[in-house]
């Protein structure tokens, strides 16, 4: 923290941090000079000359927005010349401004327009010219449009698209009067704007105004402007959810707030429109000959109570089992795990986070024991370097990559391993581009040329890790034949490139990992990020501040939901389902007998599926989860659910899924509901009811306690939600200080014991939370892998997400704006291969594995190396998941859905 | 030369940007800069397309539109105003028309100040700056370029 000074405004005496922004801390201290231009997220600019300060000892007026303020500085903010200027400025600002206004945006420039009494046209000295020039609006984008007779030119967009996105689409061309603001080669819709709408939220004219709703919205009819998070990805962003009419009309970001600060992206500013899709369950139906039939509550209720119960009396308590969903709070997934352990009676439960980083957090709890990040988003932008290895960062988790773009502008290093092209390639310090599965064989290189230069930190290796010089001993010695000549053989990655980026990892004062799906859905998901941790641990690249591992979580409740105790191995607050005496404190908190609590661990997603498959698990119930997109080998899935007696499933929309249940529940989504969710950074966020329930949906936890009820095990009488997460905190100790009432504003990361403790920012701090306190060495080797390609099938098919549409897109494409960015699945393919194999751009093929087969369509591009290709896997029509393999990690049972041998066929 | 030789000639600095410009039009059998040209620049130097777009939109010796051989840019600056540059301007235009046979010849543009206010009103034709122009003026100067060029064609 800067020393604080001292000086004077209008003779009252401030003090603030020497260097801060003069307007910002005399705004903060209730003097509100006018200004346009000057956005605090933003670099000054001083182009609209309304914040004109008189300071002593300076000549002429200032613009307050460029002056660091200093040691007995005396300021005059206020008085008639500066008033009168401002008053002059402003009238010269509007002459250039069409006046017309919609109420359908927020108008800072009307606002002062008002206050210095210049509203009406006869009382301003400068008569309008706007209507003389040349402009045309840009309608050209799905989410926005330019009205360039708005606009002051105080370039807020430009420098939000730049400065605070990182995007740099924005510009400006001609010159003078004539100047106007442009998106890439002038066209907004042709250029590579994302649809962030950063520049809507900053413009002070409304210039730039959004285009869904534009026609609905009046903002004087707005009833409710609720603060809620983000039900998107694992980033936890803090938006404001305008209602009007029970409608959700806008989404705007929360500035002043981690872990987003104002900052959105395309989904989270425009894809709140599924909420009211016509689309929505909004009744239970039940199946009757093959086909559903709405129902009562009551009916739906009982028939799921006594089918379960006659499947447990009958088959005994594990033959039943459930999915938890992570797009549903922690409140919602605490009662679901407390239900399916008390109604059901078993350990059963599971959901899609073996989907996804189940490798990850396996490997994690072993060597550091915590799956979790462990840093702050904020230290995305401040660390020295970042290693981003299989993780399509900016397209998945587009506002962490925020903090990243402004740590690249500001000279971080950035290492990028991937085997596609991501854009965050173009900030990066260096990229490699391995073969698809040989990670492990890279990264043992890596960890070699850490050794044989001796730029790893042997105090760290004897202090911190286990068994110290002798596991490093071990290590070493099976990291010595990766050499980089070696290493390139194997992923084709240059050996030079595998030098310098454990030069820049190594030799940094902090470094971080954001590892993602590219390390963790493969075969050897768990080796993989073993590699990472010995890489991170015997450089001591962990320990400290802005140093450690980051799994950025994809959905936005992920974290929470394991958190919570949606696991088959765990209960809530990571303690192992062996631990008999934690068993004891929950049962009794539950008010259960201790001997009804389920002692054996139960089965994970995919084992579910298989045993479902072999007749063992005949009862499941899935709340808000849609396996048959999301599971691997989605053939073997579909049979497995048809072989069950009977299935719940529980959901907003009707999904692939639903089509096999026997019951349908009409729940609610995010906006529906009050709770809280977990993100990505550790942070406990609120999440708050903004409209009602469609029909007779219900919140997910109600119904849940119902059924619990009608099952003969009820729970207790939760007056409202914030009950329910002060029973949960009772039964998770890193979450025990934390209420709804203390994150009222600000979220808290966790670990919190108490109700006095701040929370956690970094892990690993002082030591890591294994038995021992050390971290563990775990040297793998590197397997080939056992999908290869081979004359039948001479590709590689990866896949993964993209921006605009989200998993399985039961919401994504439920959005307008978001399907008019794209909305037809494709398929990626090297330029070569593409010539080779006779295919063209557009071109409707079919993709075959030894699984399945599905259609899309051909996008050539050299993103991809040669007999690699990449597809989405969001596309319900174009179903990924019909290639790819269920043989499972044997660690952390995760599905290698990044690496698939396909061909290409020609339909026509 | 094609764009892809003429940006290897250049370092990857963004002070470069408008040589880079320059040469790429210079070297276009139209005179100016596509949208091909442009993306390769803000590719090249690791600028925003935009930021490229902003830089020929400001400067008027630089053209988003295809052009003829001969390029006359006429002065609209303040000083030249004053000394009737719309008559000059609108000479050229019926010199222009009255030859029917030059309209291949010809791109017409107004610029902002050519810096030559001690001989306004002025105007520049490709690299050649004319000035202390009257129409009289300009009838000879566009006639004299068309005969060379008819000379020049046999």
């Amino acid at each position: 923290m800067s020393q604080s000074v001292k000086f004077t405004i209008d003779d009252k005496q401030v003090s603030a941090p020497w260097g801060s922004n003069l307007l910002k801390v005399a705004r903060e201290n209730g003097f509100n000079i006018p200004s346009l231009c000057y956005h605090h997220k933003l670099s000054a600019t001083g182009a609209c000359r309304l914040c004109l300060v008189k300071i002593e000892g300076t000549r002429g007026l200032v613009a307050s927005c460029t002056v660091k303020v200093d040691e007995g500085m005396i300021i005059t903010a206020f008085d008639d010349e500066l008033e009168q200027t401002r008053k002059y400025l402003l009238d010269y600002l509007l002459s250039e401004h069409n006046d017309s206004y919609d109420n359908t945006y927020s108008d800072e420039l009307r606002d002062l327009m008002f206050r210095y009494g210049l509203n009406k046209p006869e009382d301003r000295f400068f008569k309008p010219i706007w209507q003389n020039l040349k402009f045309q609006p840009d309608k050209s984008s799905p989410v926005l449009t330019y009205d360039p007779s708005k606009c002051i030119k105080c370039f807020r967009c430009i420098k939000a698209c730049d400065e605070v996105q990182g995007k740099n689409v924005l510009s400006f061309t001609d010159r003078g009067i004539n100047s106007y603001i442009i998106a890439g080669n002038g066209v907004w819709g042709e250029s590579e704007c994302d649809g962030c709408g950063e520049c809507i939220q900053l413009c002070p004219t409304g210039a730039i105004v959004e285009k869904p709703n534009r026609e609905v919205i009046k903002l004087d009819k707005v009833a409710r402007k609720i603060i809620t998070t983000c039900p998107y990805c694992g980033v936890g962003c803090q938006i404001e959810l305008l209602v009007q009419d029970g409608k959700i009309v806008r989404s705007n970001g929360v500035e002043g707030v981690s872990p987003n600060d104002g900052r959105l992206c395309v989904k989270g500013r425009f894809g709140y429109e599924f909420v009211h899709s016509t689309e929505r369950l909004t009744k239970p139906l039940i199946k009757k000959n093959g086909e559903f039939i709405e129902s009562t509550w009551d009916e739906a209720l009982n028939l799921i109570a006594s089918k379960f119960t006659s499947i447990k009396n009958e088959f005994g308590a594990d033959a039943l089992a459930g999915y938890a969903s992570a797009k549903c709070t922690n409140e919602d997934n605490y009662i679901f795990q407390k239900f399916i352990r008390t109604a059901f009676g078993t350990n059963n439960i599971d959901y899609c986070t073996r989907l996804c980083h189940a490798s990850t957090v396996t490997a994690m709890l072993k060597s550091i024991g915590d799956g979790a990040g462990s840093n702050p988003i904020e230290d995305f932008e401040t660390t020295d370097c970042l290693l981003i290895i299989g993780n399509n960062i900016i397209d998945t988790h587009p506002i962490t990559a925020t903090y990243v773009k402004k740590g690249a502008t500001k000279g971080q290093k950035i290492i990028v391993i991937d085997p596609k092209w991501t854009p965050i390639a173009r900030y990066a310090s260096i990229w490699l581009q391995p073969k698809l599965g040989t990670d492990v064989a890279l990264l043992n290189g890596i960890v070699h040329v850490i050794i044989t230069n001796g730029w790893h930190n042997i105090n760290f290796i004897k202090e911190r890790v286990e068994d110290g010089m002798e596991a490093f001993k071990v290590l070493e010695q099976l990291t010595s034949k990766y050499t980089p000549e070696y290493v390139e053989k194997i992923t084709g990655v240059d050996a030079d490139k595998i030098v310098l980026a454990a030069k820049l990892y190594a030799k940094a004062p902090t470094a971080m990992i954001a590892t993602g799906m590219g390390m963790s859905q493969q075969v050897t998901g768990t080796n993989n990020v073993f590699c990472l941790l010995n890489m991170m641990l015997i450089t001591g690249q962990v320990g400290r501040e802005r140093c450690g591992i980051d799994p950025p979580r994809g959905q936005n409740n992920v974290q929470g939901a394991t958190d919570v105790g949606c696991h088959p191995y765990m209960l809530s607050g990571y303690i192992p389902i062996s631990d008999e005496k934690n068993r004891r404190k929950v049962a009794d908190i539950w008010g259960i007998p201790f001997e009804s609590m389920p002692s054996k661990p139960g089965l994970t997603t995919v084992e579910i599926v298989k045993a479902a498959h072999e007749g063992k698990v005949k009862g499941l119930f899935i709340m808000g989860e849609n396996p048959m997109l999301t599971d691997p080998n989605l053939n073997h899935t579909e049979e497995a659910l048809r072989k069950l007696d009977f299935l719940v499933v529980q959901d907003i929309f009707h999904t692939e899924t639903t089509r096999f249940a026997d019951v349908i529940l009409p729940a609610s989504t995010w906006a529906e509901k009050n709770g809280t969710f977990v993100n990505s950074d550790r942070r406990v966020l609120m999440v708050r009811k903004a409209v009602d329930c469609p029909g007779e949906a219900r919140e997910d936890w109600k119904i849940l306690h119902e059924l619990a009820k009608r099952m003969g095990k009820p729970m207790p009488n939760y007056k409202d939600e914030s009950e329910i997460f002060d029973e949960l905190a009772m039964v998770t100790p890193i979450l025990a200080g934390i209420s709804h009432k203390r994150i009222e504003v600000h979220g808290i990361q966790w670990p919190c014991p108490t109700s006095d403790h701040p929370g956690t920012s970094t892990l690993y701090i002082d030591k890591f939370n294994t038995s021992t306190g050390k971290g563990k060495l775990f040297p793998v080797d590197y397997v080939e892998q056992n999908e290869r390609v081979d004359s039948e099938y001479p590709f590689l098919l990866n896949s993964g997400r993209i921006l605009y549409h989200y998993h399985s897109s039961t919401m994504s494409r439920k959005t307008k704006a978001l399907r008019d960015f794209i909305n037809q699945s494709y398929v990626l393919i090297n330029p070569i291969d593409a010539s080779k194999i006779k295919v063209n751009n557009g071109q409707k093929v079919v993709v075959r594995s030894k699984r399945g087969q599905l259609e899309t369509f051909i996008k050539v591009s050299d993103e991809v190396l040669e007999g690699e290709l990449f597809m989405p896997w969001h596309f319900s029509e174009s179903q990924v998941n019909r290639l790819t393999r269920d043989e499972l990690d044997p660690y952390s049972k995760i599905a290698p859905f990044k690496l698939s041998a396909v061909r290409i066929e020609n339909p026509e | 030369m094609d764009v892809t030789t003429i940006l290897k000639k250049y370092p990857k600095r963004r002070d470069s940007v408008i040589e880079i410009l320059h040469e790429i039009q210079n070297h276009d059998p139209q005179n100016y800069l596509s949208e091909e040209s442009l993306k390769k620049v803000a590719t090249h130097i690791n600028l925003p397309l935009a930021q490229i777009y902003g830089i020929v939109g400001y400067y008027s010796m630089l053209s988003l539109n295809p052009r003829k051989k001969f390029v006359i840019q006429v002065c609209k600056s303040p000083i030249c105003g004053m000394l009737g540059s719309q008559s000059i301007y609108d000479a050229v235009k019926v010199k222009i028309s009255a030859r029917p046979d030059s309209a291949n010849l010809f791109t017409i543009e107004k610029v902002e100040c050519l810096g030559q206010c001690n001989q306004s009103p002025c105007m520049m034709i490709n690299k050649e700056i004319y000035g202390n122009l009257t129409p009289q003026k300009i009838e000879s100067i566009i006639e004299e370029i068309v005969i060379s060029e008819q000379n020049a064609q046999k």
